[in-house]
């Protein structure tokens, strides 16, 4: 069912409102959502479990990291055994969801609240803007600022939560739409109200997922040409090999990866062999390997949030290739990551006739 | 200090015709760490084996690599060679210069020569990290499971149960008997096929070693050679066969009586709702068709239902329960046998244009004289007389755009019937074989195909090219005969049809379930044409009968009690020796993604609960590398063959 939640002073403090009351009447024992941070120059994922430091802006035009990474940190271990709320983007429950897969999250216990996205800035158009960058958003300007992966992005409404809040088609309030039975029980008793407008909510949501399907074509064609080695070769020339695009990956779970092994790593003879009928070799030698790698492990699974291109120290363009490999593998494989938590991942599935034609002709 | 040893084989001119030994020999010598490198003409032999075990005592060897053939073939040899000579077995390594460099490549003996100096390189640069591993034992199962109850699967199990196995006989359908039941009488002898087939299968059925579990199918098997965990689905007869006597009264008091199709008559005959598959059926126990009963279909029949009326027993339950059965065995031999072809799929042979136009199956049924018309031969259209028969070989076989092979029983079905007919009509009836080859190769056959040949049954080369059903029922055909150059017109009272022999249809769900591989005609692959012709590609299952490819009944049989005795040679142990050569998890580096336990087909590797670390069971992994593949953090490692170890070998050609 949808609900209407009467506006109070900005939408951040609307939302904000709510959760302290979902806080207090113990619905849950703690949340985690974007809070700004004192400074006001930046907002994190906080968790907060006393409602009068609950300062959340779930508005707040930024992604420092992706709450499915923070939350599978604290669930992997243990999940909870009561009740916690997340409040996240859709790119960031798509992360959750596919760490829960891999048993990288525990998603027991959790109410997942998602947050219709306006998208993101980059972190430090962020912390130098001039005047109050939520409030620009939500307004409907600022598309300037807007990174890459938000521009394009796949899908900013997070439909797969228990609760989601939204903003497209809101006029004097929000809604709130309670996506599954958890959900409704959270809201069916807070005095809400039926919004009336389910068909101007459905028809916004529907609008805003076109206009990103287009201009997403559209930036796909543009980087269409960046195909083969030698292309590849030029597009990572900046790469110095931090691997922070996989370290902020929130897809890329492995403990230790294998670049950062030695598996990789000859005997001095070899190299000098290398250079000796190479006459010359760029160092390191895995830079493109690397990225190749990481694409062929995380790209079934990508949720195209981002935070790759965001990380890198070179301002490598990763989301002008990514978006294109991550669409057409995952079209490949019929996957759609981060949608329904019980599909299989391709990589466990085992299908007889999988791609024949690889290899003929 | 590693000290390497490389061993050229030259496998006669296999390898030795191609590629430049002597350069081969010279460049491996130069070879990092290599401290000795030879020839042999061929390695495999026991002065070959000499070669070696003295090369690593003079040279104090460390590491052996043997190039030769496919390490499918020989590798066990080398192994066994330098264990010999004080190595640790998995200290070998070998480069395949046969299969994939001399035979791919004898026309271009340069370019072969640098090929086999890479592969060389690769497995020298391999041995240098290779690991001595210690085999580790398993306790072995002595039961063992017969899957199917023809021919084969009774033989299989009777000579494991005179063995002192105990023995699991699972049969789908309520009978045992299979295929050879239907038949009359076999050729060249002309036993009654019953005759001979019957006493087996009483000898199944009192059998102390023998459990029979008939109406009952194998849906699950984890484990692997020496310890197979099975499932089986022990279907509801709505009938408790430790009541049930066989009296066969509630059959005869059954609504449904001859109205249902009796499949074991190949449809010629019709049966009741409650039914035995024929009257000698071990176990002779009824069974309800639950697609046929209408009790069972709609929850009533008549006032009461009268099997259950008449059964004095008590037997009838129509609340009976599918029930599942885990068994725990050593080994398992696969033995269920074939379907025919279904001649429709041929319009020209008009097989579902006339009645009278039947398969060499049904014809069985029809001169049997347990059979529907006890044995006499009548048309089925109208029940004239017969006064001629006409027999059309390889319907479907020897046929590129059907099989492609020959179904190896057809000729001699069709002489077998020919004679038969003659037996029983007399001389006056006309008799035609349309053959592609008479193929009588087994023994007596050829003589006994003489026997027809020299009576009076027209033999003709050709296959017809359509089969013409006329508005007043009679048959006939055009067929060129190729060896007399002459079209002939046959008119026909009746026409048996000899289709090919096909897979069981749900073959492809078994292989699945037991992991063994097909051929490309889909029946079970055997792991060697020649020498292995009853294993598979898994360690302790076995296959016998037509499940492997068409078959007479000696050959059957035959392979039939070489799979038991094969079997015999792993449940008679107590231990086996398990393959070291298996996957390894890293703890530091696994973060119980899980995926590698949804890829694993054997059920070897699990979730520690309380270290969340994916762990192996060493038993039950047979190192067959898929959670090697899958695992993204590079946690799952194979046991001389890491990731690491595979990048050096790439290292060395690139």
């Amino acid at each position: 069912m949808i609900y209407e939640l009467k506006m109070e002073e900005d939408a951040g403090t609307t939302v904000n409102n709510l959760l302290r009351s979902m806080l207090k009447d113990g619905k849950i024992d703690a949340l985690v959502a974007m809070q700004e941070t004192p400074t006001g120059k930046s907002a994190f994922p906080t968790m907060v479990s006393d409602p009068d430091k609950l300062h959340t802006n779930v508005f707040a035009p930024l992604l420092p990291v992706s709450i499915g990474t923070v939350v599978s940190h604290m669930t992997k271990v243990q999940g909870t055994k009561k009740p916690l709320a997340v409040v996240l983007r859709a790119c960031e429950l798509r992360a959750l969801l596919e760490l829960a897969k891999i048993k990288q999250a525990d998603l027991d216990n959790l109410i997942l609240i998602g947050v219709d996205c306006l998208g993101t800035f980059p972190m430090k158009t962020y912390s130098d803007f001039d005047g109050d960058p939520t409030e620009v958003l939500l307004k409907g300007e600022g598309e300037e600022y807007l990174r890459t992966a938000c521009l394009n992005c796949k899908d900013p409404v997070p439909e797969n939560a228990d609760i989601v809040i939204g903003v497209y088609g809101a006029d004097e309030g929000l809604f709130l739409d309670a996506r599954t039975e958890k959900g409704e029980g959270i809201l069916s008793d807070m005095n809400l109200d039926e919004t009336e407008d389910v068909e101007v909510r459905e028809q916004a949501v529907s609008d805003v997922r076109g206009k990103k399907d287009e201009t997403r074509k559209e930036f796909m064609e543009e980087h269409a040409d960046i195909l083969g080695v030698d292309k590849l070769l030029e597009f990572f020339d900046t790469c110095v090999n931090c691997h922070n695009c996989m370290k902020a990956c929130p897809i890329c779970y492995c403990k230790e990866c294998l670049f950062e092994s030695s598996v990789f790593d000859l005997e001095a003879n070899k190299y000098m062999a290398k250079a000796k009928s190479k006459g010359a070799f760029k160092t390191p030698t895995d830079s493109l390997l690397f990225h190749v790698t990481r694409f062929n492990h995380m790209i079934l699974s990508c949720v195209e949030c981002g935070l790759c291109e965001q990380a890198c120290p070179s301002d490598i363009p990763l989301m002008d290739i990514i978006t294109s490999i991550a669409e057409n593998a995952q079209r490949e494989f019929e996957y759609e990551p981060g949608k329904d938590p019980e599909e299989e991942m391709p990589m466990v599935v085992y299908r007889e006739d999988e791609f024949q034609d690889v290899g003929e002709g | 200090m590693v000290k390497i040893g490389v061993f050229i084989c030259h496998c006669g001119t296999n390898i030795g015709g191609v590629v430049d030994i002597d350069e081969l020999v010279e460049f491996s010598s130069r070879l990092d760490d290599v401290v000795f490198a030879t020839d042999y003409k061929y390695m495999c032999s026991d002065p070959g084996a000499r070669v070696i075990k003295e090369a690593i005592e003079e040279h104090e060897l460390t590491r052996v690599v043997v190039t030769s053939c496919s390490p499918r073939m020989h590798e066990p040899t080398f192994q066994s060679v330098i264990e010999d000579a004080g190595l640790n077995r998995f200290c070998l390594e070998m480069a395949n210069i046969r299969e994939h460099c001399s035979w791919v490549h004898k026309d271009k003996k340069e370019e072969a020569t640098q090929k086999a100096k890479e592969l060389v390189a690769m497995a020298v640069r391999k041995s240098k990290t290779l690991e001595p591993l210690k085999s580790f034992q398993k306790e072995v199962v002595h039961d063992a499971l017969v899957i199917g109850a023809g021919i084969a699967g009774i033989q299989a199990s009777l000579d494991l149960a005179e063995a002192g196995k105990k023995v699991y006989l699972v049969e789908r359908e309520p009978s045992i008997g299979g295929r050879m039941a239907q038949l009359d009488k076999t050729f060249p002898t002309l036993d009654c096929s019953s005759c001979i087939l019957t006493p087996k299968m009483m000898d199944v059925a009192r059998h102390p070693n023998i459990e029979l579990l008939t109406y009952s199918e194998v849906t699950e098997v984890d484990g692997s050679v020496g310890d197979f965990d099975v499932k089986v689905k022990r279907k509801p007869a709505y009938v408790d066969w430790d009541k049930c006597n066989g009296c066969g009264e509630c059959a005869q008091v059954c609504r449904m009586k001859g109205r249902v199709e009796d499949e074991f008559n190949e449809g010629l005959g019709k049966r009741s709702a409650i039914y035995v598959p024929f009257q000698q059926a071990v176990p002779l126990k009824y069974t309800i068709d639950p697609n046929k009963c209408l009790m069972l279909l709609s929850g009533r029949c008549g006032e009461s239902p009268p099997c259950q009326d008449v059964c004095e027993l008590g037997a009838i339950d129509y609340e009976q329960e599918e029930e599942m059965m885990e068994l725990n065995v050593g080994s398992i031999i696969v033995a269920t046998g074939y379907d025919m072809m279904d001649p429709n799929g041929m319009y020209e042979y008009g097989y579902d244009h006339s009645p009278d136009i039947i398969t060499n199956l049904e014809f069985e049924r029809l001169i049997s004289s347990s059979g529907p018309t006890s044995g006499e031969i009548r048309r089925i259209s109208d029940g004239e007389e017969v006064k001629s028969v006409s027999f059309i070989l390889c319907v479907g076989s020897r046929d590129q755009d059907l099989q492609e092979y020959c179904c190896r029983i057809g000729c001699m079905s069709a002489l077998k019937h020919a004679y038969l007919l003659r037996d029983h009509l007399g001389d006056e009836v006309d008799l035609n074989i349309c053959y592609t080859d008479i193929r009588s190769f087994g023994k007596g056959y050829e003589e006994f195909y003489r026997r027809i040949r020299d009576g009076n049954t027209t033999l003709i080369r050709g296959r017809p090219s359509e089969i013409n059903v006329e508005k007043d029922g009679s048959i006939n055909f055009n067929v060129f005969d190729t060896m007399t150059q002459k079209l002939l017109q046959v008119n026909s009272d009746l026409v048996v049809l000899v289709p090919a022999l096909v897979p069981r249809k749900d073959s492809g769900e078994l292989s699945q379930i037991l992991r063994i591989s097909e051929g490309t005609d889909g029946f079970f692959l055997e792991s060697h044409p020649k020498l292995k012709p009853a294993d598979t590609a898994t360690d302790g299952v076995f296959i016998a009968g037509c499940c492997q490819g068409p078959k007479d009944i000696p050959d059957a049989v035959a392979q039939a009690s070489g799979a038991a005795s094969k079997a015999m040679g792993i449940i008679s142990r107590e231990e086996l020796e398990s393959d070291p050569m298996i996957a390894w998890v890293d703890e530091d580096i696994c973060v119980g993604c899980g995926v590698c336990i949804d890829v694993c087909p054997y059920s070897a590797r699990e979730l520690n609960e309380v270290t969340g670390i994916a762990e192996v069971d060493e038993i039950l992994c047979t190192g067959c590398g898929g959670c090697i593949a899958a695992c993204p953090s590079n946690a799952c490692i194979h046991k001389n063959m890491t990731k690491q170890q595979i990048l050096r070998m790439i290292d060395e050609v690139i």
